[in-house]
C-alpha cells in the first residue's frame, strides 16, 4: 500500500515508509510513515487494508477505530506518558478504487527520535542500571495513567515503549487496548499481546482466563511489567523463559483441565526461574528486583500485584501507585550509586 | 500368610519432576497449540532487518515456543555471537540450549532441602516444592518435620491432583489414615478427577471402608468398553473392591481391562490378584514405565541379579522414602557377593523402618563378618542374644553364628550351627529361610576350602531346588558346574511361569523375601 506523497487532511505531507519492525507499532497489520508539516516531524500509522479479506478487513477497522478512539481519548485528557496522537482521519489513496478500499484509515503521532527501548537496554552493551530502573518507572507510571482512566494496555513489550528526544519514554501501541464499558472487537480474544509476553492464564484459554475485567485485564498488565523488568535487566521473555521449564504434560498445547490445577506447577517453575534470572540482576538490587517480579509475575492472576496490599493498591486504577514509587526510589538510588561511582 | 494381606492401589509419591512424567500428571482433556505464524513472520522480519540481541532473543524465544527450531537456532547463533560481551548468563546458556537442541538434565542437588528452602525464602508460595521437600523428609526419616510442608501444600493447592494424592500418601505412610482420606473426600477434586478417585476408593478400604464412589463407577466401567491410561488405576481400585467383596467376575473383568492401558501401580495390583483370579500378566505389561518394583522381582526371579539390583536401585530411588528397596537391595548383593554394599543397604533400610529391627542387625552382622570384621560381628552377636525377641531369630542367629565360625577356620562348629540353622528353619516352616540357610552353608564350605565342601553342596543343592527361594537357586548356581547351571535355570524359568508375590499393603509395595 503506497501512500507516498499524499497529505493528510491536517497537512501533515506523507513521506517515505519507514522500515520500522512490524510490531513496532501495532502488529502487522499497519504501515508506518514518517510524516513533516513546518519543520516537524511525525510518524503516521495507516491500516494496511490491501492485507486483508472482508471478513478481517472489517474487523480491523473496528479496531483501528477504537484503538484512534482511545489514543484521542489519552492525549484529550492529558496522559504525559502515552504517545501523543497528533491526527486521526482517513486518506484517499487512489479515487478509481472502490469506496470500501479507497480510504485508508491514519493515525498520526509525535514521533519517538530514538526508537523503542530495546536497543537501549541492549544486554552486550554498556547499560546503566538508572536508566533500566528509569525506563520501567517510566512504564509503570505510563499504566498507570492508562488504568486512572480505565484503560488496559494489554500488550506492554519493549517494543511498544518509546524514547523521545528529552529522554522521555512514552508508552504506544494502543491496538490491542481495552477500555472498562466500551467493547473493543479484540475482547473476544484470550491472548491479546505477544505471546512473547503473555500472562500464564492466557495460554491456557479461555477458561482460565478470570471474568471480571479488572482481575482479566489490569492484572495483564501488572504481569507484563513484571516481564519487562526481567527484560531490561536480562533480555529474557521471562514467560517463555518459565514455560520452557514446564513439563510436556504441563503445557497448554497438553493442558485441558481447569487452570487452577495446573498453577502450582507453573508456581513452582516461576521461582526456579527467578532463582536463575536474579543471578544477573545487579547484587545491590537483586532483593528488590526479585520481590517485584515475583509478585507482578504470580501464575494466579488473583494474586499478582498483591503482595503489600493496601488500600491504595489494590485492583483497580491506582494498583501499581505502590509499585510506581518503589521504582521511582530504586532509580535514585541507581542514580546516586553510579554518581558515587563516577566521583 | 502375606499372600491372603490385600494390596491396594493407594498412590505413589514420587518426586515432582518424576511424576510430571507419568500418566497421572496428564489432564483428562487436551489443550490446543496457538497458532503463532504471524507473530513469528512478524519476529523473523524484524531480526532481519535490526538484529541486536533484545531482538534476537524475542525471535528465539518465540521461534522455541512456536517449535519452529531453525528459526530459533538461527535466532540464538546471533546472540551467542555477542557472547563476549553480553552479561546475562541465563540468557546464553538458553541460547546454547537452543542451538545444541540439548535440555539440561535435572539435578538433585546432593542437599536438597537446604537448596530448596533456599527457593522458599524466595517465594513460599510454591506447593510442589513443600511436597518434594515433605518427600525427601521422610525419605530421612523425618516425618514429623515433613507434615508442616505437607499441611502448608495442602493449604495453599487443595485443587492440585499431586498435592492432594502426596499428601494422603504421606499422611497413609505415618499412619493416619483418617487424615489421608479425609484430604481426598475435602478435595474439590474428587467429583471429576479419575486418579483422586482411585486414591479415595483404596484409602477408604484400607480404613475398612467402601467408598460411595466405588459403585458408580463400577457401574460406568461395566457400561463402557474403553480404557483409557486416565481410568487404569481407578479401574484396578474399583476392581479391588470387586475381589475383596467377593465378586470376582466383575473383578476380573475390570483388572483386565485395566491392563488395557496399564499405570505402574495398576499393573502391579493386577499382578497381585492374578494367582487369585487367573489372570495372565503377560511382558508387555512389564514394559510400563516406572514399573521398577515388578521389574526388579520378574528379573530376580529369573536369576538375573544384575538386573535385578539395578531395577532395584531405580526403584530406591524412584521411592526414597521407601524402605523395601533397601531391604531388597541388601538381600541381592548379599547373593551376589557384594557385602560392602549390601552392608550399606542394611543401613539404610535400618534408618528408614523400625520394624523387624533385630532380623535387620542380623543381615547387618551377616555382612560384617563377611568383610573380615568378625570381632565386631562377635560383639553385636553377644548383644543381640540378649534381646528379648531373639528366640523368634533362632535359625538367623545359628546362621550367623556358622558363618562366624567358618569365618575363624572352624569348620566343625560352622557346620554344626548351619545345620541348626536349617533344622529350626524347616521346624518353623519357613522354606525361605531354609533354602537361604543351605545356599550360604555351602557358599561358605566353598569359600572357606572346608574338605567335606563337595559333599555339603550336593546335599544342599538337593534340597534348594525344591525350596521357594530365587536367592538360593542363585547362590548355589554360583557354585556349580556349567551344566549344573544350566540345570538351575531351567527351574528358575519353570518357577517364573507360576508367579506368586505378596504384598505389603502399607507399604504399597512387592514382598519378596
Amino acid at each position: 500500500m503506497e501512500l507516498t506523497g499524499k497529505t493528510t487532511p491536517g497537512g501533515w505531507v506523507i513521506g517515505e515508509q519507514v522500515t520500522f519492525p512490524p510490531d513496532h507499532t501495532g502488529g502487522n497489520f499497519s504501515t508506518c510513515y514518517l510524516v513533516a508539516k513546518g519543520g516537524e516531524t511525525a510518524f503516521l500509522k495507516a491500516l494496511d487494508i490491501e492485507r486483508f479479506d472482508i471478513t478481517e478487513l472489517l474487523w480491523n477497522l473496528s479496531g483501528f477505530q477504537y484503538e484512534s478512539e482511545l489514543v484521542d481519548h489519552c492525549t484529550t485528557t492529558g496522559l504525559s506518558r502515552v504517545t501523543r496522537m497528533i491526527e486521526a482521519g482517513k486518506i484517499e489513496r487512489d479515487p478509481s478504487l472502490s469506496p470500501a478500499l479507497r480510504n485508508v484509515p491514519f493515525l498520526v503521532f509525535e514521533r519517538a527520535q530514538r526508537g523503542d527501548i530495546r536497543s537501549s537496554v541492549d544486554i552486550s552493551r554498556e547499560v546503566t542500571d538508572q536508566w533500566r530502573f528509569f525506563v520501567l518507572h517510566q512504564a509503570a507510571t505510563a499504566l498507570m495513567q492508562l488504568h486512572g482512566e480505565s484503560i488496559a494496555h494489554q500488550d506492554l513489550k519493549p517494543s511498544n515503549l518509546f524514547i523521545f528526544s528529552d529522554s522521555k519514554v512514552k508508552i504506544g501501541d494502543l491496538g490491542r487496548a481495552s477500555m472498562k464499558g466500551k467493547q473493543a472487537p479484540h475482547d473476544v480474544l484470550v491472548e491479546p499481546g505477544a505471546r512473547n509476553y503473555s500472562p500464564f492464564e492466557q495460554r491456557y484459554g479461555l477458561g482460565a482466563v478470570p471474568a471480571d475485567w479488572v482481575e482479566r485485564r489490569l492484572s495483564a498488565d501488572v504481569f507484563h511489567l513484571g516481564c519487562l523488568a526481567v527484560f531490561v535487566f536480562t533480555n529474557v521473555c521471562f514467560p517463555q523463559y518459565v514455560m520452557s521449564k514446564l513439563a510436556p504434560a504441563y503445557q497448554p498445547s497438553k493442558w485441558g483441565a481447569p487452570y487452577a490445577e495446573v498453577v502450582p506447577h507453573i508456581q513452582a517453575c516461576v521461582s526456579e526461574a527467578v532463582v536463575e534470572i536474579s543471578r544477573d540482576f545487579p547484587e545491590r538490587f537483586r532483593a528488590e528486583l526479585v520481590a517485584l517480579v515475583i509478585d507482578l509475575c504470580d501464575p494466579d492472576p488473583t494474586l499478582r500485584g498483591r503482595k503489600q496490599r493496601t488500600a491504595s493498591n489494590s485492583p483497580g486504577a491506582r494498583w501499581l501507585e505502590r509499585t510506581v514509587s518503589r521504582l521511582n526510589y530504586l532509580e535514585k538510588a541507581a542514580r546516586v550509586r553510579e554518581a558515587s561511582k563516577d566521583a | 500368610m502375606r499372600e491372603e494381606r490385600p494390596r491396594r492401589v493407594v498412590p505413589k509419591w514420587r518426586p515432582s519432576a518424576v511424576t510430571a512424567g507419568m500418566p497421572e500428571a496428564r489432564s483428562t482433556r487436551a489443550g490446543a497449540a496457538p497458532d503463532l505464524s504471524r507473530q513469528l513472520a512478524a519476529a523473523q522480519s524484524e531480526f532481519d532487518q535490526h538484529g541486536g540481541v533484545p531482538v534476537a532473543s524475542e525471535l528465539m524465544f518465540l521461534a522455541h515456543d512456536a517449535g519452529a527450531s531453525d528459526v530459533a537456532k538461527r535466532a540464538a547463533g546471533k546472540i551467542l555471537e555477542h557472547a563476549g560481551s553480553i552479561k546475562s548468563r541465563q540468557l546464553l546458556e538458553f541460547a546454547e540450549r537452543v542451538v545444541s537442541g540439548v535440555e539440561p538434565a535435572s539435578i538433585r542437588s546432593s542437599n536438597f532441602v537446604r537448596a530448596a528452602r533456599q527457593l522458599l525464602a524466595v517465594n513460599y508460595r510454591n506447593p510442589v516444592l513443600l511436597v518434594d521437600i515433605a518427600l525427601e523428609l521422610t525419605s530421612q526419616r523425618q516425618e514429623k518435620a515433613a507434615e508442616r510442608y505437607i499441611r502448608a501444600a495442602v493449604g495453599l493447592a487443595p485443587q492440585s491432583r499431586f498435592v492432594v494424592r502426596s499428601a494422603a500418601r504421606y499422611y497413609l505412610h505415618i499412619q493416619e489414615h483418617q487424615r489421608a482420606h479425609d484430604i481426598l473426600l475435602r478435595s474439590p477434586l474428587l467429583q471429576r478427577d479419575p486418579w483422586v478417585q482411585a486414591s479415595e476408593i483404596a484409602i477408604a478400604t484400607v480404613r475398612g471402608r467402601t467408598s460411595a464412589l466405588a459403585k458408580r463407577s463400577l457401574r460406568f466401567f461395566l457400561d463402557t468398553k474403553t480404557a483409557p491410561i486416565q481410568h487404569a488405576e481407578l479401574m484396578s481400585a474399583v476392581a479391588t473392591v470387586e475381589l475383596i467383596s467377593g465378586a470376582e467376575k466383575n473383578a476380573k473383568k475390570l483388572f483386565q481391562r485395566s491392563l488395557q492401558a496399564p499405570n505402574d501401580n495398576s499393573l502391579a495390583q493386577a499382578e497381585w490378584a492374578a494367582n487369585r483370579l487367573g489372570l495372565v500378566v503377560d511382558d508387555r505389561a512389564l514394559l510400563t514405565p516406572m514399573s521398577f518394583e515388578a521389574l526388579s522381582n520378574n528379573a530376580y526371579r529369573k536369576l538375573q541379579l544384575d538386573d535385578a539390583i539395578r531395577y532395584a536401585l531405580d526403584w530406591a530411588t524412584d521411592e526414597p522414602f521407601a524402605s523395601r528397596p533397601a531391604e531388597a537391595l541388601g538381600h541381592y548383593y548379599c547373593e551376589v557377593g557384594d557385602y560392602a554394599n549390601a552392608h550399606a543397604q542394611f543401613q539404610k533400610f535400618m534408618r528408614l523402618d523400625d520394624s523387624n529391627r533385630l532380623g535387620q542387625e542380623l543381615n547387618l552382622v551377616f555382612t560384617r563378618i563377611q568383610l573380615g570384621e568378625v570381632d565386631e560381628a562377635y560383639q553385636d552377636l553377644i548383644r543381640l542374644s540378649r534381646n528379648p525377641h531373639s528366640k523368634n531369630y533362632v535359625a538367623h542367629f545359628a546362621a550367623d553364628v556358622g558363618a562366624l565360625a567358618y569365618a575363624t577356620g572352624d569348620f566343625a562348629v560352622g557346620r554344626e550351627y548351619y545345620r541348626r540353622a536349617i533344622q529350626i528353619a524347616k521346624n518353623k516352616s519357613e522354606p525361605i529361610t531354609e533354602a537361604l540357610a543351605r545356599a550360604y552353608f555351602a557358599r561358605a564350605a566353598k569359600n572357606s576350602s572346608d574338605p567335606n565342601s563337595d559333599a555339603i553342596r550336593n546335599e544342599m543343592m538337593a534340597a534348594v531346588e525344591k525350596l521357594p527361594s530365587p536367592g538360593a537357586l542363585y547362590i548355589m548356581r554360583g557354585l556349580e558346574t556349567s551344566d549344573q547351571q544350566a540345570a538351575i535355570d531351567r527351574i528358575a524359568q519353570k518357577r517364573v511361569a507360576t508367579r506368586k508375590w505378596a504384598w505389603d499393603q502399607v507399604t504399597n509395595t512387592l514382598k519378596i523375601f
